[in-house]
């Protein structure tokens, strides 16, 4: 009986330590609602906020021209901001937009702005019937497609950090290189992510407070 | 004799026992007035539209306001959870106070009214608040359970199988008396399923084209000042008339965002309704503390201050992910929130389909609200 | 110091004090704390919550009732002992592998039903007798039925717990059946192996066979077994196909008790039920007076209380509370610990990263079954030892060390989450 207890002991400790060995950290299927952001918490403590609720808008960088209509406003991960950015566009009130959140190359005619808002969401994604790699797929052919009509691309991160984690930040790494203009709600920067891609490309970004002030964040640039 | 003695005893204080706590069970089945408002044009009870309802402590009222002016319609449930006050206090507040310019409104102010007799077991709820108005004048509202009393509907059953293909058993053996888990429901289910294809065929027969779910959830849950929205009318203008509305509360200062109802949320009102009528399903949730397990002591202050400490404490230690304001969450806040969200989405639909339009007036601001007070929205009795 | 402290103390104190000092029944001491609670609350004696808070278990109770008259009809029919001959006939060779068996045949009702308790009073009360033929004295082997319940409970595909747990973080019930199946399984061998084994080296076929009652079988063969039956094809049907129609478990042990009047041995039905009743009224009456307690812990804050002061310590804390805090507050509810608990314990690990959420959910959900022992509820406990006819102190006693290597078990998978994490998909 001893020998059996000492023998599980034994193994247990052996399994124990090879599991702590190869610990590494995945993604909490809770999804995007839950932090699922991918960087720490300490490097979120030493963020330094530039927006509060006094000063809720600031632009890093100058813009040097105006974008023009007609904009066609699509989603990357079909998150609901998506929808949100096109309800800041029908606030603006004097460009022409049309919202389609499945957007492909096909839709690009005529257009002359395209803002891509960027945050997965896999309830979205169930809403629409798409696969995670549907989604995929398509951004890359819509980016691909983007960049040889030679259309200006807007950014859009305005979920927070509750749309941060690797499937988001993936959609955002297609986007960010093709940008003309970055718009980021604060605290999905808490990691500097956009901030320093901005600054090392030199694209003008606007850090927004809350999600009603990318309204602003656009009065400017329309 | 001596064991006799003993036995009649206990019998007599059991029988007394139970003769007092009574009382205060059966004071529950007291069901309390709704204010008069000359707009109203009917007020009819569901059975009229779930026929088997008819005598039963399950059967609702349904207030009607109609204007005459064609347009769209908007449905308005409270009280589908009557632990979820502010559902209950926003609809009651909605009938004494609107009037219908374009379109109609339809509210049910108690959907379940079943639940409002009794209060859940282990969770010490206190049965009953009162709000006093400024003229002195008390308005008491019942505080239930999120199920339909077992005295109406019992026992549970060990597996029932809803219309919508929600399976309920085990664990979930209890919820065949949540309303909102056996939508659509059907004439001859169980009593509470019958609620369900009551709201379901009034939905039809009314033509609804716009239905709220007003609900309230524990600072646990994940889903707060969040509507859900169900995709399936004509797709994306669902998500655009809520997020329109959600735009508007956030340049009012309040927190909102819409959300993808569940794609297997079966059962629920903004999934199963919305995929079996033409209506454009939402439901909107506010923090409430005492319905979390982390509350403290349940007194007034914690149903009507929304004020619970515990639940600060534990946000700021990182547990609570919803941002638990310091002084605490009021039950008139989370009234006007409600509120308000009804005025934002019925102004977002009518701009989205101006044919269907639904033009209601008399829902004061969200700031004109919690400045003026109950006093605002409660008319005294 | 808190008021909700103060009420705290007061109800441990009058129940310590009426249960050990005045010597008290347990249930009658859980109403005088409750009592004591609400007085020192400011809620005067409030009749409505302690009679509110009894109804929490109204259906558990009738469900124990009738499944005590079941499990004495198929005893007094023969049924019971029956069985138990049978099986160590066939099996005895290899005593390892019966007794592996032996566990996983008591483990099968609460997977089904993810309840301990009809573990227990189920397959367990057939098992038992089983345990005591081979020669395992009775509290280990009132131990053994004990822990393999909760090991029943624990695994898939029903675990309440994790249900609960997964619900509160908005986390569907998937994937739970991997990591589950990885505690349970090893735990439950473990269990019987240490606690059995050695007695069944000992173990003499031809002097069972002495003792073994072989002649209830010959004489009524299979018919003995109807009524079990019965009672499987019941619970089974009522719960595959949704237009059976619906009996309730209630009624499905009764009818299965009626049957059992007629398949074996002739006994008094009255009598019997009568005595089977006697024995079980003590229980109900711990759980009026434990949900009583309960409600008045909810009523005056120290629930809320309890939980707070726990969290406000911090994820080593947390780790530590998961181990020894949530299996403790089993004492009032396992239930109770996975909603009250678990879910913020698992919000915590979750928000600290590194760490596959559906691992700690199925790990904290095992270490909240394990609840199920602490006494004085101790459900799992009181049953076993009700069927091996002993007090559960004994029983509890031997269930220590099983106890403490499932929460290391709990512990190791919890820390080591990630790791595990391919077994969530």
């Amino acid at each position: 009986m001893k020998k059996l207890i000492v023998t599980m002991v034994l193994v247990s400790l052996l399994i124990a330590s090879l599991f702590s060995a190869t610990k590494n950290s995945t993604t909490p299927s809770t999804g995007t609602a839950q932090g699922s952001a991918t960087y720490s918490a300490e490097t979120a403590a030493n963020y330094k906020y530039q927006t509060n609720d006094k000063n809720r808008m600031v632009t890093i960088g100058s813009i040097s021209e105006k974008f023009q209509g007609p904009v066609l406003v699509t989603s990357f991960g079909q998150s609901t901001d998506g929808s949100m950015i096109e309800q800041v566009m029908k606030r603006l009130k004097t460009v022409s937009y049309t919202y389609n959140p499945t957007a492909t190359g096909a839709d690009l005619s005529g257009v002359k702005t395209v803002v891509i808002a960027v945050g997965n969401s896999t309830k979205g994604l169930g809403a629409a019937g798409i696969s995670q790699e549907q989604e995929t797929a398509r951004a890359k052919e819509f980016i691909a497609s983007a960049e040889k009509a030679g259309v200006k691309v807007i950014c859009c991160h305005i979920g927070g950090a509750t749309r941060r984690g690797a499937l988001s930040d993936a959609f955002a790494d297609m986007v960010l290189p093709l940008s003309s203009f970055i718009v980021v709600k604060e605290d999905g920067n808490e990691d500097g992510k956009f901030t320093s891609f901005a600054s090392s490309h030199n694209i003008p970004i606007t850090l927004v407070y809350g999600s009603k002030d990318t309204v602003g964040a656009f009065k400017a640039i329309f | 004799m001596k064991s006799y003695i003993k036995n009649i005893i206990v019998l007599v204080v059991t029988v007394v026992v139970a003769f007092i706590a009574s009382m205060d069970f059966l004071s529950m089945h007291k069901i309390e007035k709704i204010g008069d408002n000359p707009n109203i044009t009917e007020i009819k009870m569901l059975s009229e539209y779930s026929p088997r309802l008819k005598g039963t402590s399950l059967d609702t009222e349904v207030y009607f306001f109609d204007s005459g002016v064609e347009g769209g319609t908007f449905l308005i449930l409270g009280g589908t959870h009557p632990n979820e006050s502010a559902g209950l206090v926003a609809a009651t507040a909605l009938i004494e106070n609107i009037e219908v310019e374009e379109g109609r409104v339809i509210i049910i102010p108690r959907t379940n009214n079943s639940g409002f007799t009794h209060t859940s077991p282990f969770d010490g709820m206190q049965d009953f608040f009162t709000l006093t108005l400024s003229d002195g004048s008390e308005r008491t509202f019942r505080v239930g359970n999120r199920l339909t009393n077992p005295v109406h509907q019992w026992p549970d059953r060990n597996y029932y199988e809803g219309t919508s293909g929600r399976t309920i058993y085990g664990t979930e053996n209890a919820e065949v008396r949540n309303v909102n888990r056996l939508y659509y429901g059907t004439e001859d289910g169980v009593l509470t399923e019958q609620v369900c294809y009551g709201i379901y065929n009034l939905i039809l027969e009314e033509n609804v084209s716009i239905t709220m779910d007003m609900h309230e959830g524990s600072p646990e849950f994940l889903y707060l000042d969040c509507t859900m929205v169900n995709m399936k009318r004509d797709n994306t203008t669902a998500m655009s008339i809520a997020s329109d509305m959600a735009l508007s509360m956030n340049f009012d200062d309040l927190d909102m965002r819409a959300e993808y109802s569940g794609v297997t949320s079966y059962g629920l009102s903004h999934r199963s309704l919305g995929d079996n009528t033409d209506s454009m399903m939402t439901l909107m949730e506010t923090y409430n503390p005492s319905m979390g397990p982390l509350h403290g002591k349940m007194d007034d202050d914690l149903l009507i201050n929304g004020n619970e400490p515990n639940y600060y404490e534990a946000h700021n230690d990182g547990y609570i992910y919803f941002d638990v304001p310091e002084d605490g969450y009021p039950l008139l806040e989370r009234v006007a929130r409600h509120m308000t969200c009804i005025r934002y989405l019925s102004e977002a639909y009518s701009w989205e389909y101006p044919d269907e339009a639904i033009t209601i007036s008399g829902i004061p601001e969200y700031q004109e609200i919690v400045d003026g007070g109950f006093d605002l929205i409660l008319k005294p009795l | 110091m808190d008021i909700e402290l103060i009420c705290l103390l007061s109800m441990l104190g009058v129940f310590l004090l009426s249960n050990l000092l005045f010597k008290l029944p347990v249930s009658i001491s859980m109403i005088l704390g409750a009592v004591a609670g609400a007085l020192v609350g400011g809620e005067g004696i409030p009749l409505r919550h302690l009679a509110e808070g009894t109804f929490a278990y109204l259906d558990t109770s009738l469900i124990i009732s009738t499944a005590m008259l079941f499990m004495a009809a198929i005893e007094e029919s023969g049924a019971l002992e029956a069985l138990s001959s049978s099986i160590v006939r066939k099996f005895y060779k290899i005593p390892a592998l019966m007794l592996i068996l032996l566990v996983i045949v008591v483990m099968f009702p609460g997977m089904i039903t993810g309840s301990s308790t009809a573990a227990v009073l189920s397959a367990g009360a057939l098992v038992a007798p089983v345990l005591l033929l081979i020669g395992i004295p009775k509290e280990k082997t009132g131990a053994i039925i004990c822990m393999a319940s909760i090991m029943g409970m624990a695994a898939p595909p029903i675990n309440i717990p994790a249900m609960l747990i997964g619900g509160g973080v908005d986390m569907p019930y998937i994937g739970f059946d991997g990591p589950l199946f990885l505690m349970t399984i090893p735990a439950a061998i473990f269990i019987v192996l240490f606690l059995g084994l050695k007695y069944c080296k000992n173990m003499k076929i031809e002097e069972l066979e002495k003792s073994l009652d072989t002649e209830t079988g010959k004489k009524y063969g299979l018919k003995l077994y109807i009524p079990i039956l019965v009672l499987v094809a019941l619970l089974v049907l009522s719960k595959v196909i949704p237009s059976f129609p619906q009996l309730g478990t209630c009624l499905i042990f009764l009818i299965s008790a009626i049957v059992a009047c007629f398949t074996g041995k002739r006994f008094n039905p009255w009598k019997k039920a009568l005595d089977a009743m006697e024995t079980t009224i003590p229980v109900i009456a711990k759980l009026m007076g434990v949900g009583m307690f309960i409600q008045v812990l909810t009523l005056v804050g120290a629930r809320g209380w309890i939980v707070v002061s726990s969290l406000s310590l911090g994820l080593a804390f947390v780790y530590f509370a998961s181990c020894t805090v949530m299996p403790a507050f089993g004492a009032v509810s396992s239930y109770g610990a996975a909603s009250v608990m678990g879910v913020p314990f698992l919000l915590v690990m979750i928000q600290n990263g590194g760490c596959s959420d559906i691992v700690v959910a199925s790990a904290l959900s095992f270490l909240c079954c394990l609840g199920d022992i602490m006494p004085p509820t101790a459900l799992a406990g009181n049953y076993a030892a009700q069927i091996v006819g002993l007090k559960y102190k004994p029983v509890l006693k031997n269930c220590i060390i099983p106890f403490v290597v499932c929460v290391l078990i709990g512990l190791m998978v919890m820390l080591n989450s990630s790791a595990l994490g391919f077994l969530a998909r």
